[in-house]
């Protein structure tokens, strides 16, 4: 028996059930749904505006702001609101940068302090992670700012742990003032580092290629930092003197002051995120299996070597992606700076619409802003994420 | 020959004490070794001292009448106290709920698990009554405002309400138009076409008025409300062809004719012209928004940003892995861009840039918008969260579904998402108590949640200076619920075994 041959698509697929035209018609019925109801919104926004009488230039930046922020880059009275952002900006920048370093050391500190062997330490590190996880940034930062920084006692009678002097009107840390030896001190420097770095470079490529060993490590710390120590015994001055913080009268005079506002911010924000970046970094040395751990020690290297080169490698590439979005929270997360009252970018963009009353610049101003430095950061994480890769072959 | 010798083995000696019992575990996990012992030493005395310290000033010095006095502001805020109970039930409706859905999932009950689900469908309305309040239409107002469509339909137009009749009358007609398409009894008929004939009865003023259409064209309201009804009619009789599909849409059309009804009712009659002589029936004041506060404001602006979040969130991840490109484009730009900016940039943005793309005569209260704004921000981020799940579904599922011949949607909502949303339980659990932390921002708004409340305590003049009992406070009620969220969702993972990894 058999079958007579089928045909195939004798006739074409009629167009209303073609795959094809479907998933077009419904990108365009998408497109035309959206540009409706954007055109919708916008006609709304140009009413709206008709009836408040502003409009959608960035001119009024040009406008003097007529007030000054307590903090950053100095200003005043008459500078113009474009300033003022700025003024916000570089607070804002300087609340991230700091805050990312410090959280940085504090969440490896505490993620170790959580593999400890110590049950006591170990407890205590959890405790600290479970409390920071369970509480919102912004109770912390009052209690921190409100709480604790503001019920500091005044000038006269302030804490002094060591060089740190602790007021409610900021913290006062020594300043690093160069001395006539600088340059040279800088120069000295510069030029071991650079020699140190060649020497570490030259020795690893023969160790490498010729399998002797010749210390590349031992070799670049010898240079970095004997030879500056021995220069000291020889030049007379140091590279800077430490200018200490001076109470006279009602002020104190010298140092390097930290705001209690930029003080609250940088370590609620500090805290917080280590407590995330703790558990992160628990998490990805948690994920080394424990056979590489074995299989180091068994091959004889020694403890620092097993961290160094089989467990880093491998936790990195855990901990990285998710410390990306810590990191990415920090620095989103410094905008509730405003709630301790200080100048950050969020806060000075309130006040400017405040001023000005043009929410639609000021909040595209704002929100591209934080876009740009949200972008840069995962930028650079991302670039370290790809060099941390495995290179398969 | 040896004489086969019988060996005794002597009992185990008992192990040396330093190893087992309270003082090995001491050795084991304190003092192994003598950095070991150092660090338990120092972290020992720290705790010693920050411990006393403060236990000495939570006994001791701190005053805690300033939450004890406080507690009904900081629990309601503003909320009227003769209003209370309200919150009272609603709080009582939502404990009943969950524990019927515990026990709906404990065990196999399916008809208790559909009451649960039933339940959590309705809740959110139920409670917005409560909650809000309910304002009715008594029969003069209706009386009143009927009146005005017979007889001065050219006052509504100056008052804004023209587009309540048309409105009127094309729901009417699609629903009449589609109960006659599937075929029903006459007497159903009759029914289905009374409603119709008494709102276009009632708007005939308004039915016969010509409008300029979409065409440029000037057209009677009646033509349009024809046209919905006979498309209607025409996709009802298509629909009703299968017997099978026939309960099903009767049943939902029932339903719809319920719903309808009243929607009309208040659609004609819930405008005041008149104010004077016709108020509005009371059957549970309404309380402004502005009110609801402390507590209260919180729990309500996590719930509804968790419900409300849920479904664009799934929608949006959907749309990122969809395989249309604009619709992919449009989702990832929108989740980015949100992911991209802090949460109080986007809360300001909903308080000072939503009025103004919106219409002017639309007046959103502060909570709404600030609602609007967390939605908004939380529907990213759960996207992305469900998006990995659905990365983790396999590849065989969805081929072998599609090859079962289920349609696409079919595919998305029996297989993949089942699959995918499971697979990431701990992570939507882990967003939910960020957005419950996340409420505090809007007291930066202006909004009044217990952490406003907290701070405007803190001026109170009589408790001057209790800045930490009172943020204190705030923290372990924070504590206490985000530790109870994510202690349930650890639970929840075990038991159903579920999680990426």
């Amino acid at each position: 028996m058999s079958f007579p041959p089928r045909r195939l698509s004798s006739t074409a697929i009629a167009f209303w059930r073609d795959l094809r035209f479907l998933q077009a018609a419904a990108q365009v019925v998408f497109v035309v749904l959206v540009l409706i109801a954007g055109g919708w919104l916008i006609n709304n926004l140009l009413e709206a505006l008709d009836a408040l009488d502003l409009d959608l230039s960035f001119s009024f930046l040009q406008r003097t702001a007529g007030f000054v922020l307590g903090e950053g880059m100095p200003m005043t009275r008459t500078d113009t609101f474009l300033r003022a952002f700025i003024v916000g900006l570089v607070n804002s920048l300087r609340v991230i940068g700091l805050g990312l370093l410090l959280t940085t050391v504090l969440g490896l500190l505490a993620g170790v302090a959580l593999l400890s062997p110590n049950w006591l330490l170990r407890n205590i590190a959890r405790a600290y992670v479970e409390v920071m996880r369970n509480t919102p940034l912004l109770v912390q930062l009052f209690f921190i700012y409100f709480g604790i920084i503001l019920k500091l006692p005044s000038l006269e009678n302030r804490i002094i742990i060591g060089p740190m002097q602790l007021s409610q009107r900021g913290v006062w840390l020594p300043r690093p003032v160069p001395a006539s030896g600088w340059s040279l001190w800088l120069t000295v420097t510069l030029v071991c580092f650079a020699l140190a770095a060649w020497v570490y470079s030259h020795r690893l490529r023969r160790r490498t290629l010729q399998g002797e060993e010749t210390h590349p490590a031992l070799w670049a710390a010898a240079i970095a930092l004997a030879v500056p120590i021995l220069l000291a015994l020889v030049i007379p001055d140091g590279p800077f003197t430490w200018e200490s913080p001076q109470l006279e009268g009602l002020r104190i005079v010298g140092g390097s002051r930290m705001t209690p506002e930029f003080a609250g911010i940088l370590f609620g924000l500090v805290l917080y995120t280590g407590a995330f970046i703790a558990d992160i970094v628990r998490a990805g040395v948690l994920a080394v299996p424990v056979g590489q751990l074995q299989a180091a020690r068994s091959l004889g290297l020694g403890e620092f070597h097993v961290l160094r080169h089989v467990i880093l490698p491998q936790a990195l590439r855990v901990i990285v992606p998710p410390l990306t979005n810590q990191y990415l929270n920090l620095a989103k997360n410094s905008s509730l700076a405003v709630g301790v009252g200080f100048p950050d970018l969020y806060s000075v963009t309130q006040t400017v619409f405040n001023q000005s009353g043009q929410a639609v610049q000021m909040i595209a101003l704002m929100m591209t802003t934080y876009l740009v430095i949200s972008l840069t950061i995962s930028l650079v994480m991302n670039l370290l994420n790809q060099r941390l890769r495995i290179v398969e072959r | 020959m040896a004489q086969a010798r019988t060996w005794t083995v002597p009992p185990p000696e008992p192990p040396p004490a330093l190893i087992v019992g309270p003082i090995g575990w001491l050795r084991r996990n304190l003092f192994s070794t003598w950095g070991n012992s150092l660090l338990t030493v120092i972290s020992g005395g720290a705790i010693l001292v920050v411990g006393r310290a403060s236990l000495g000033w939570i006994f001791g010095e701190a005053n805690w009448q300033v939450v004890t006095r406080n507690l009904r502001v900081l629990t309601w805020g503003r909320y009227p106290a003769s209003e209370v109970w309200r919150l009272g039930l609603a709080l009582g409706l939502m404990v009943a709920l969950g524990v019927l859905s515990g026990i709906a999932w404990r065990r196999p009950a399916a008809q208790l698990r559909r009451l649960a689900v039933i339940g959590w469908i309705a809740s959110p309305f139920v409670l917005a009554l409560i909650l809000y309040g309910l304002v009715l239409p008594t029969p003069a107002t209706i009386a009143n405002n009927l009146g005005y469509y017979i007889y001065r339909p050219d006052v509504l137009a100056s008052l804004g309400h023209t587009w309540r009749a048309p409105l009127a009358l094309a729901i009417s007609a699609a629903l009449a138009g589609f109960t006659l398409g599937i075929g029903v009894r006459r007497v159903w008929r009759f029914l289905a076409l009374a409603p119709l004939a008494a709102v276009a009865g009632l708007n005939l003023a308004q039915g016969i008025a010509l409008k300029i259409g979409l065409a440029g064209l000037a057209v009677p309201s009646l033509l349009v409300v024809g046209l919905i009804a006979a498309a209607t009619w025409f996709i009802g009789s298509g629909a009703g062809k299968s017997n099978r599909n026939l309960v099903g849409l009767r049943r939902g059309l029932a339903i719809a004719w319920i719903i309808a009804v009243p929607a009309l009712l208040i659609l004609l009659t819930s405008f005041e012209v008149g104010v004077d002589r016709v108020a509005p029936a009371e059957v549970l004041p309404l309380v402004d928004l502005d009110l609801w506060s402390g507590v209260m404001l919180t729990m309500v602006l996590a719930v509804v940003s968790i419900a409300a979040s849920f479904p664009i969130g799934v929608l949006l991840a959907l749309g990122r892995r969809s395989s249309l490109p604009v619709v992919r484009g449009f989702s990832i730009l929108f989740i980015e861009i949100i992911r991209g900016v802090p949460l109080i940039a986007i809360l300001f943005m909903a308080q000072n840039l939503l009025p103004l793309f919106l219409p002017l005569q639309w007046d959103f209260d502060r909570v709404v918008r600030a609602m609007a704004g967390m939605i908004i921000f939380t529907a990213a981020y759960l996207a992305e969260v469900v998006r990995g799940g659905l990365q983790a579904v396999r590849h065989e599922q969805v081929e072998a579904a599609r090859a079962l011949g289920l349609s696409e949607l079919l595919v998305t909502g029996l297989v993949i998402l089942p699959q995918a949303l499971r697979a990431v339980i701990p992570a939507i659990m882990g967003q939910f108590v960020s957005i419950f932390k996340d409420t505090s921002l809007v007291s930066i708004v202006g909004l009044l949640d217990l952490l406003a409340i907290c701070q405007s305590i803190t001026k109170q003049r009589e408790f001057l200076g209790t800045v930490r009992e009172v943020y204190l406070f705030a923290a372990v009620f924070y504590f206490v619920v985000s530790f109870s969220m994510s202690e349930a969702s650890r639970r929840l993972e075990r038991r159903l075994g579920v999680g990426l990894e």
